[in-house]
């Protein structure tokens, strides 16, 4: 009764795959893995081709892609091979803290919830090549269940929660160029945020990047953001940092300025072994202000 | 005309004030296999350790890689290093991180950035060692066997002139020796020069290449005995 999806970019799928197997067998259900591999490098797709091969199981494939489709078409064609009615989608960079975590979907399966949302978790053997990447996580991704439940649409994570094949297929993933990011927020704002049930459910992110690569990204990130409010997109609306630009925003040209004095010590403190996750808002905003008065918002 | 790779000259070999080698020659050419042999204490790692900048070269003349290594400045030996793929006895692989973070930690530290790059180099330098499948494993989770596999792959990742391998089968069972071997032996026949000490003479019957001899002193060629 359960599909679990489970999207592959240059990612070895073996220990998700492996503690997925045996949580599964667990439970008296009948279930399916599905992975599809949006053109990683080919050592990966050998290595995880040969690994799924290897089990010799027709409740698990891996699908190839022929081309890079990226994220969202990706997670949609596996939605369009799931067979069950239930969908549980997790990134392959992830896996199940608790071995109970498949057993905690199953059994809020029963109620009457369309959406069940897991939650993220930041695992300490992780810390050291990615620091700022993992305090990001630990301090601002970790959020507590009662949060979350105020505010489910903007915390509930693609990387893991379940969904009612029914509704995935009605409201599919956002097929849009990897550059406009929010990819989650577009997808969950498509639905009533009561049909959305919050539970504590973790899994532990995996792979996380370089603090360099993470930083980059994450200028993309508040580059995308002011180009959302510039648009008036209504998504801009559940962008905290956006909020928080329209109330500095008569400041902007001070703080732009500031920025612009200040981004080299910010970045040294951000890439180095002891990164400040205040320094690292701060930054952000700063960013933001110096692309705005760029743009003459 | 084709460089060596590696080049002494009446070279002199100390261990601390301790002159262990006198008149060291010792020329390899690109592509080529060498094992140095030689009893503990006849002064194989400290010739090893001259020639990846450990201890100063301070008679004779050498050259490395392209660098002299008379001339040798302290800020010179990290790019020195670059060019070298180094294979220690005891791996010293980060205990606290797994595979794939132990390769990457190395070329973040010499300076590659594009994280798709990044993953394809570290892809590829596993499969050359057959480790590709284990790139998740802690590195306190692995064998020694696939510990010294993962360090040879981080050897390789720079995509060095040549492989120093001190003893790199010292702290392996003899199965597991010849495992790792294979893996050295490929890694050669795909164009790459190796120089290998060690103390193990199964391998080097089982693995015949040209042979230096450290002994009373001095370094020789051995020529092996075939049956």
């Amino acid at each position: 009764m359960i599909s679990v999806l489970i999207p592959v970019y240059n990612y070895n799928v073996k220990p998700l795959v492996e503690n997925l197997i045996s949580q599964l067998n667990k439970q008296n259900i009948e279930w399916e893995i599905l992975l599809s591999d949006d053109e990683s490098i080919a050592v990966y797709k050998k290595v995880n081709n040969n690994y799924i091969n290897s089990l010799n199981n027709f409740h698990i494939k891996l699908f190839l892609q022929e081309q890079n489709v990226g994220n969202g078409a990706n997670r949609n064609y596996l939605i369009s091979k799931a067979f069950y009615e239930w969908i549980l989608f997790l990134d392959a960079d992830v896996i199940p803290v608790h071995s109970n975590f498949i057993s905690n979907y199953i059994k809020q399966i029963s109620t009457s919830n369309e959406i069940i949302a897991g939650n993220i978790m930041y695992n300490d053997k992780n810390r050291l090549p990615n620091l700022l990447r993992w305090k990001y996580g630990m301090e601002k991704e970790q959020k507590s269940l009662k949060f979350r439940k105020l505010y489910p649409i903007l915390n509930v994570r693609g990387a893991n929660f379940l969904i009612k094949k029914e509704l995935a297929l009605k409201h599919p993933f956002p097929v849009l160029p990897e550059k406009y990011g929010f990819i989650d927020t577009r997808f969950f704002l498509q639905f009533n945020k009561n049909n959305i049930c919050v539970i504590n459910n973790p899994v532990f992110h995996l792979g996380l990047e370089n603090n360099d690569v993470f930083l980059n990204k994450t200028k993309n990130a508040v580059a995308n953001a002011l180009y959302l409010f510039l648009k008036k997109d209504q998504l801009a609306n559940q962008i905290s940092i956006v909020a928080t630009y329209k109330k500095i925003y008569f400041l902007k040209w001070i703080l732009a300025y500031i920025y612009s004095k200040s981004h080299k010590y910010l970045e040294k403190n951000l890439l180095s072994d002891n990164p400040s996750i205040l320094f690292f808002q701060i930054y952000k905003i700063l960013y933001m202000c110096y692309l705005g008065i760029d743009k003459k918002a | 005309m084709p460089e060596n790779v590696l080049k002494l000259q009446d070279a002199q070999i100390f261990q601390r004030d301790n002159l262990v080698l006198s008149n060291v020659n010792l020329k390899i050419d690109e592509g080529e296999f060498v094992y140095l042999i030689g009893k503990t204490g006849s002064g194989k790692s400290s010739l090893m350790k001259t020639l990846y900048g450990d201890l100063p070269l301070e008679k004779g003349t050498g050259s490395i890689v392209g660098f002299n290594l008379n001339t040798l400045k302290e800020s010179e030996i990290p790019f020195l290093r670059r060019k070298l793929g180094i294979v220690f006895q005891d791996f010293k692989l980060l205990n606290d991180r797994n595979v794939f973070e132990n390769l990457r930690f190395v070329l973040k530290a010499t300076g590659w950035k594009d994280e798709s790059k990044i993953k394809s180099k570290i892809m590829e330098v596993l499969s050359k060692v057959g480790m590709e499948t284990k790139d998740f494993k802690m590195a306190f989770q692995l064998s020694g066997g696939e510990q010294q596999r993962v360090a040879i792959a981080r050897a390789l990742l720079n995509d060095p002139d040549l492989i120093l391998a001190d003893e790199p089968t010292g702290n392996l069972d003899p199965a597991t020796s010849v495992g790792v071997m294979n893996v050295l032996r490929e890694i050669h026949q795909s164009g790459k020069t190796i120089l290998m000490a060690t103390h193990d003479y199964a391998i080097i019957l089982k693995f015949p290449y040209k042979t230096l001899k450290c002994e009373g002193g001095e370094l020789f060629e051995v020529v092996q005995q075939r049956n």
